[in-house]
C-alpha cells in the first residue's frame, strides 16, 4: 500500500450554548503548520493546499451562512524547529473577528511549516479562543498526521464534548497511514479515500456545509431494560408539514455502544421506529444551537418457530410452512414469516397463528426482549388416501372433547395427499355415486410427524 | 268413583355401534310396574294390579308371537316390603330380557303382592343397569304407574341421568288414571299418556309398544335460498351433553333428488352440526322416537373464487378466511367446493404487503370473485453485506430482510416501494441508502 500520507480533514464541531437561531457563526480553523506539512501531495505541498483550502471553505461558508461569520485561525508547530520538541508551539494568529478571506490568506502567507504536532495541547486551547463569544462555535481541524507529544486528543475531544461540543469528524485522505488513522479511532468516522485534490476538496465542502446548517442528534434506542442498547433499526423522521418521512435512517452505534450522531435541520419531528409493529416517539423540537439527545423505547424481542420431531429434536423444513401474527386480541395480522426464520418484533403479547393443517392457534404469547424466544411444534406427517372409486370425504380431528371438522376432500375425489400435524384424525367419506346417507363409512388413523399414514379404501 | 289404572311406559333404546350407523332392529322392552299400595285400590270390575297384570302378560303374550325380533324384561317396585317399612329401595328386575318369557311373567306376577311404597327415582336408576351392554339393541322403557314418587328421589332428574348416559329417549309413562293436577310432575320424564280405564290402558300401551318397534327417521335438509337442495356436505351430531361424536354423515341426495332418509337411534340430545364455512349448529334437538324427524338448515351458499394468474414459480395463493368471530380459520383449501354462509369474513391473502380484507361480504347466491394481481420480482444482489428492510410508499414495513448475505429475492405485488438499506460494516447512520422502486407484474427488479 503506498504510503501517501494525504492531508487528514477533520472537521471539528463546536457548538457553543445560548445561541438562539444560529445567526452568528464563529469559525475557527486549526491548522498544522508542522514540519510534515512540507511534502507534496500531487502537484503542491500540503501546506499550500491547506492555505488554499482555507480560504475556499471561508469563502464557501460565507456564501451558505451570509454576511453573519466570523472567522479566526490558531496553528500549532510553526515556531520552533523539531529539534526544539516544543510541546506548547500553538498560536492564535487571527482571533475570531469579520475577517475576509484575504485577511485569512494573507495571515497564512506570514507563517511557515517548521515544528512537531501538539494536536491535544492546541485542542485545549481553544477553548480560550471560543470564550464569551455568542452564535455557534465551529472548529475545523486541518492536520496529516498524528500527535506527536505526549497529550492525548481522544481525551481532549471528550472534554470538549462535555462542555457541549460536539464532533463529527470527517477524515479525508489518501491511503492514509493506517497508523496514524489509529490515533482518531475514538472519534473517527469514515475515511474518505480520494483519489485526487479535486474529489477531496469537493467532498470537503460538502461535509462542512451540511455539519453547519444542519444540528446534531443522538437517538437512543431503549431496549426492555430501559437500556440505550438497542440498534439497526430503521428510524423514520416525521415533520408535522409532511406525511411523507424526512428522514430515513438506519440506528447505528460505535464500537463503544454510543449512538451515531445525526445532522439533521433543525425542525419539530418524530421518529417511528421501524420495529414490528412500529413505535413512535411524541414530537420534539430541535435544539439548533445544542446537541440534542433522545430517547425512543423500541424494545425488540424475537422469535423463532421451529419443528421438532418425535424425539424433540430440530427438523428442518423443506416445504416452507408460514405462520401469521398479530396483537392480542387485534384482528388485522401484523406480519407474516416463515418457520424457522427469526424475526423481530417489539415485546408484547400477541395471537399467532400457524398455518398447518389444522392450523395452530396460540393466543396471548409473549414475546420477550433481548432473547429469541422459541415456540417448538411437531413436524407434520402425511396422509396419503387412494380410492378406487371416487368419494366424496371430510377429515376430523379428534380433540379431546369432540371431532372437528378440518378438511373437506376434492369432490369426487380418487386420490389426496395431505400435510398432517401428528395426532388423531378421522377420514369421513362415502362413495361419490351412493345416495344413501346411512352409507357413510369412517376410518380411524393416526398420523406421526415425518411419517406417511395409507389410507386405500 | 272408579279407580283407572295407569301405566306409565318408558322407553329405553340401546347404544347402536357408531360405526356400523345401520340401526338393527332388536328390541329390548323393560317394563317398570308400580306394585305399591295404592294398586290395591279397584278400578272399574277388577284392582288395578290386576288389570295390569293381565293386560301386560296378553301384550308380552301377543308380541312375542308376532315378533321375534322383542325381548321382554320386568322390573317392579313396592312389591316385597309393606308400605309401613318404608322401604325405598323396593324395586326388583324381575323379569330378565328374553324372547318369549309370557308365561314366567304370568307366574311372577302371581306370586308377587302389591302393597308398598313408589320410589320412581330409584326405579328408574336401577332400570340402566338392567340393560346389559349390548349394542345391537334397541332399548325402550315403559313405565306404568298409578301415582308420585313417594320416596326422597326425583325422577325428573333420574330421567335426565338416562337421557345423558343415552339409555333411553324420551320414556313412555302411562299413568293408572292420575288425577289431572298431577299430571304435570310426569311430564319432565318422558311422554305422558294418561289411561282413565282398562280399554284405554290397552290401547295406549299398545300404541307405545308400537313406537318403540318401529324406527325413527329423519330427514336433514340444507335449504339454500328458494329452498333449493344442497348436498355432500359432512354433517356430525354429538352427544348434547358430552359432546361425543354420535354420528357422521356425508349428506346425500337420492334418486329424486330429495335428501336421504337415514334411520338414527334417537336416544338423548343431539347437537348437529352441518360443516358448511363457517359452521351451522341447531343444539339441544330431541328426536321423536318412531316418527319422521325433519330437520331442516338454512345454508344460504355464496362461493368465493380466487382469480389468480401464476408467475415464475408461484405454487399457490395462500389465503386465510376467518369468520367473523376469529373461531373458525380455513387456510389454503380448495375454496370453490366448500359451501360458504352468505356472511361476513374476514380474508387476509398472504402476498406481499398482505391484503386484508376485514368484514367481506359473500352476497346470497352469488360468487364474489377476488382478483389477485401477479407478482413482480424483486432481488437483491449487492457486493456487501448489508441490512436491508422494504416499506410501501406509504412507509409501512412490508418485510424486514435484516442481513442480506447472499443474492436474495421476494415476490411482490405490482407498485411504489422503498427499500432501505445500510452496509453492515459501517457505523454511521448517514451511510443508509434508500431506493424507490417500482414493481410490474411479471417483472423483476434487480437491485446491485
Amino acid at each position: 500500500m503506498r504510503k501517501q500520507i494525504a492531508i487528514l480533514l477533520m472537521i471539528l464541531l463546536a457548538f457553543g450554548a445560548k445561541a438562539q437561531e444560529a445567526e452568528r457563526t464563529n469559525i475557527l480553523f486549526l491548522i498544522d503548520a508542522s514540519f510534515s506539512m512540507r511534502k507534496n501531495w500531487e502537484t503542491k505541498s500540503k501546506w499550500s493546499i491547506a492555505k488554499e483550502t482555507v480560504v475556499e471553505v471561508a469563502d464557501s461558508l460565507k456564501n451558505s451562512l451570509g454576511d453573519n461569520v466570523y472567522f479566526g485561525i490558531r496553528a500549532y508547530g510553526h515556531q520552533s524547529m523539531p529539534v526544539h520538541s516544543d510541546c506548547k508551539d500553538t498560536e492564535l494568529l487571527l482571533p475570531i473577528a469579520k475577517n475576509s478571506s484575504d485577511v485569512l490568506k494573507s495571515r497564512l502567507q506570514s507563517i511557515t511549516p517548521k515544528g512537531i504536532t501538539p494536536l491535544a495541547f492546541s485542542l485545549e486551547e481553544t477553548k480560550k479562543d471560543f470564550q464569551g463569544l455568542e452564535g455557534k462555535n465551529i472548529l475545523i481541524l486541518i492536520t496529516d498526521g498524528s500527535e506527536s507529544c505526549q497529550g492525548d486528543p481522544c481525551y481532549i475531544l471528550k472534554l470538549l464534548m462535555q462542555n457541549k461540543v460536539i464532533l463529527k469528524p470527517f477524515i479525508i485522505g489518501l491511503d492514509i497511514d493506517i497508523e496514524s488513522l489509529r490515533a482518531y479511532d475514538c472519534f473517527a468516522g469514515e475515511v474518505f479515500n480520494e483519489k485526487s485534490q479535486k474529489d477531496f476538496k469537493s467532498k470537503l465542502h460538502r461535509s462542512l456545509n451540511k455539519a453547519i446548517t444542519y444540528t446534531s442528534l443522538q437517538v437512543n434506542l431503549l431496549n426492555s431494560k430501559n437500556e440505550p442498547k438497542q440498534s439497526n433499526k430503521v428510524m423514520f423522521f416525521y415533520n408535522k408539514k409532511s406525511n411523507k418521512p424526512k428522514y430515513v435512517f438506519y440506528h447505528k452505534q460505535k464500537k463503544n455502544g454510543i449512538s451515531d450522531t445525526l445532522f439533521v435541520i433543525p425542525d419539530t419531528y418524530k421518529i417511528v421506529v421501524k420495529t414490528i409493529p412500529g413505535t413512535s416517539s411524541e414530537y420534539f423540537t430541535l435544539d439548533a444551537a445544542k446537541h440534542n439527545i433522545i430517547d425512543v423505547k423500541a424494545p425488540t424481542g424475537d422469535l423463532k418457530i421451529e419443528l421438532i420431531n418425535k424425539d424433540g429434536e430440530i427438523h428442518k423444513m423443506v416445504n416452507s410452512l408460514k405462520y401469521v401474527i398479530k396483537k392480542k386480541g387485534q384482528h388485522e395480522y401484523l406480519h407474516q414469516a416463515l418457520l424457522d426464520e427469526t424475526q423481530s418484533y417489539l415485546i408484547g403479547k400477541y395471537d399467532i397463528d400457524i398455518l398447518t393443517l389444522p392450523p395452530i392457534q396460540l393466543i396471548n404469547q409473549e414475546i420477550k426482549g433481548e432473547k429469541v424466544n422459541k415456540i417448538k411444534i411437531p413436524a407434520p406427517g402425511k396422509l396419503s388416501i387412494k380410492t378406487t372409486l371416487p368419494i366424496h370425504g371430510a377429515v376430523f380431528v379428534k380433540n379431546v372433547e369432540s371431532l372437528v371438522n378440518i378438511y373437506s376432500l376434492k369432490p369426487k375425489t380418487t386420490q389426496e395427499f395431505l400435510d398432517l400435524q401428528p395426532g388423531k384424525y378421522e377420514l369421513v367419506y362415502r362413495l361419490s355415486s351412493e345416495r344413501k346417507m346411512i352409507k357413510t363409512k369412517t376410518v380411524s388413523f393416526t398420523i406421526k410427524s415425518l411419517q406417511t399414514t395409507k389410507l386405500d379404501l | 268413583m272408579k279407580n283407572f289404572f295407569l301405566i306409565i311406559i318408558f322407553l329405553l333404546l340401546a347404544n347402536s355401534n357408531l360405526f356400523s350407523q345401520e340401526i338393527t332392529p332388536k328390541n329390548r322392552i323393560l317394563f317398570i310396574v308400580d306394585y305399591s299400595g295404592s294398586m290395591q285400590a279397584m278400578w272399574g270390575e277388577e284392582k288395578k294390579f290386576e288389570i295390569a297384570r293381565k293386560v301386560l302378560f296378553n301384550l308380552a303374550d301377543s308380541i312375542q308371537k308376532t315378533n321375534c325380533n322383542v325381548e321382554i324384561a320386568i322390573r317392579v317396585f313396592g312389591h316385597q316390603s309393606h308400605r309401613t317399612k318404608n322401604d325405598c329401595l323396593d324395586s326388583k328386575l324381575e323379569i330378565d330380557f328374553a324372547k318369549s318369557n309370557a308365561q314366567e311373567i304370568k307366574s311372577k306376577f302371581e306370586e308377587i303382592v302389591a302393597q308398598g311404597n313408589t320410589p320412581i327415582a330409584y326405579s328408574l336408576m336401577e332400570a340402566a343397569k338392567d340393560f346389559s351392554d349390548d349394542k345391537t339393541a334397541i332399548n325402550s322403557i315403559i313405565l306404568i304407574t298409578d301415582g308420585l314418587e313417594n320416596c326422597e328421589g326425583n325422577p325428573c332428574d333420574a330421567a335426565l341421568d338416562l337421557k345423558k348416559k343415552r339409555v333411553s329417549i324420551n320414556p313412555y309413562i302411562i299413568g293408572l288414571d292420575i288425577e289431572s293436577n298431577l299430571i304435570q310432575d310426569f311430564e319432565c320424564i318422558g311422554t305422558f299418556v294418561n289411561a282413565k280405564d282398562e280399554e284405554t290402558f290397552t290401547k295406549v300401551l299398545d300404541i307405545a309398544v308400537k313406537k318403540v318397534t318401529k324406527k325413527t327417521s329423519v330427514e336433514i335438509n340444507l335449504l339454500s335460498k328458494e329452498n333449493k337442495l344442497i348436498s355432500n356436505t359432512p354433517i356430525t351430531l354429538y352427544n348434547h351433553f358430552t359432546g361425543e361424536v354420535v354420528y357422521n354423515f356425508i349428506h346425500a341426495l337420492d334418486k329424486q333428488g330429495k335428501a336421504d332418509t337415514i334411520y338414527l337411534d334417537p336416544r338423548g340430545v343431539f347437537d348437529i352440526h352441518v360443516h358448511t364455512f363457517p359452521s351451522l349448529r341447531k343444539n339441544k334437538i330431541e328426536l321423536k322416537a318412531g316418527e319422521h324427524n325433519v330437520i331442516n338448515f338454512s345454508v344460504i351458499k355464496g362461493q368465493l373464487k380466487f382469480h389468480y394468474e401464476k408467475v415464475y414459480d408461484d405454487k399457490k395463493i395462500d389465503y386465510i378466511l376467518r369468520d367473523k368471530k376469529n373461531i373458525e380459520i380455513y387456510y389454503n383449501q380448495d375454496v370453490e367446493s366448500k359451501h360458504f354462509i352468505s356472511n361476513k369474513y374476514n380474508l387476509s391473502v398472504l402476498t406481499y404487503p398482505m391484503v386484508e380484507e376485514f368484514s367481506k361480504n359473500v352476497p346470497i347466491e352469488k360468487s364474489v370473485h377476488q382478483f389477485i394481481k401477479p407478482n413482480g420480482r424483486l432481488v437483491i444482489d449487492l457486493k456487501n453485506k448489508v441490512l436491508a428492510s422494504l416499506y410501501t410508499s406509504k412507509g409501512e414495513i412490508v418485510k424486514d430482510f435484516g442481513l442480506i448475505e447472499t443474492r436474495t429475492d421476494l415476490k411482490l405485488q405490482a407498485g411504489k416501494y422503498i427499500l432501505v438499506f445500510i452496509d453492515k460494516r459501517t457505523t454511521q447512520s448517514e451511510r443508509t441508502e434508500k431506493k424507490l422502486i417500482e414493481i410490474f407484474e411479471g417483472k423483476t427488479v434487480l437491485i446491485n
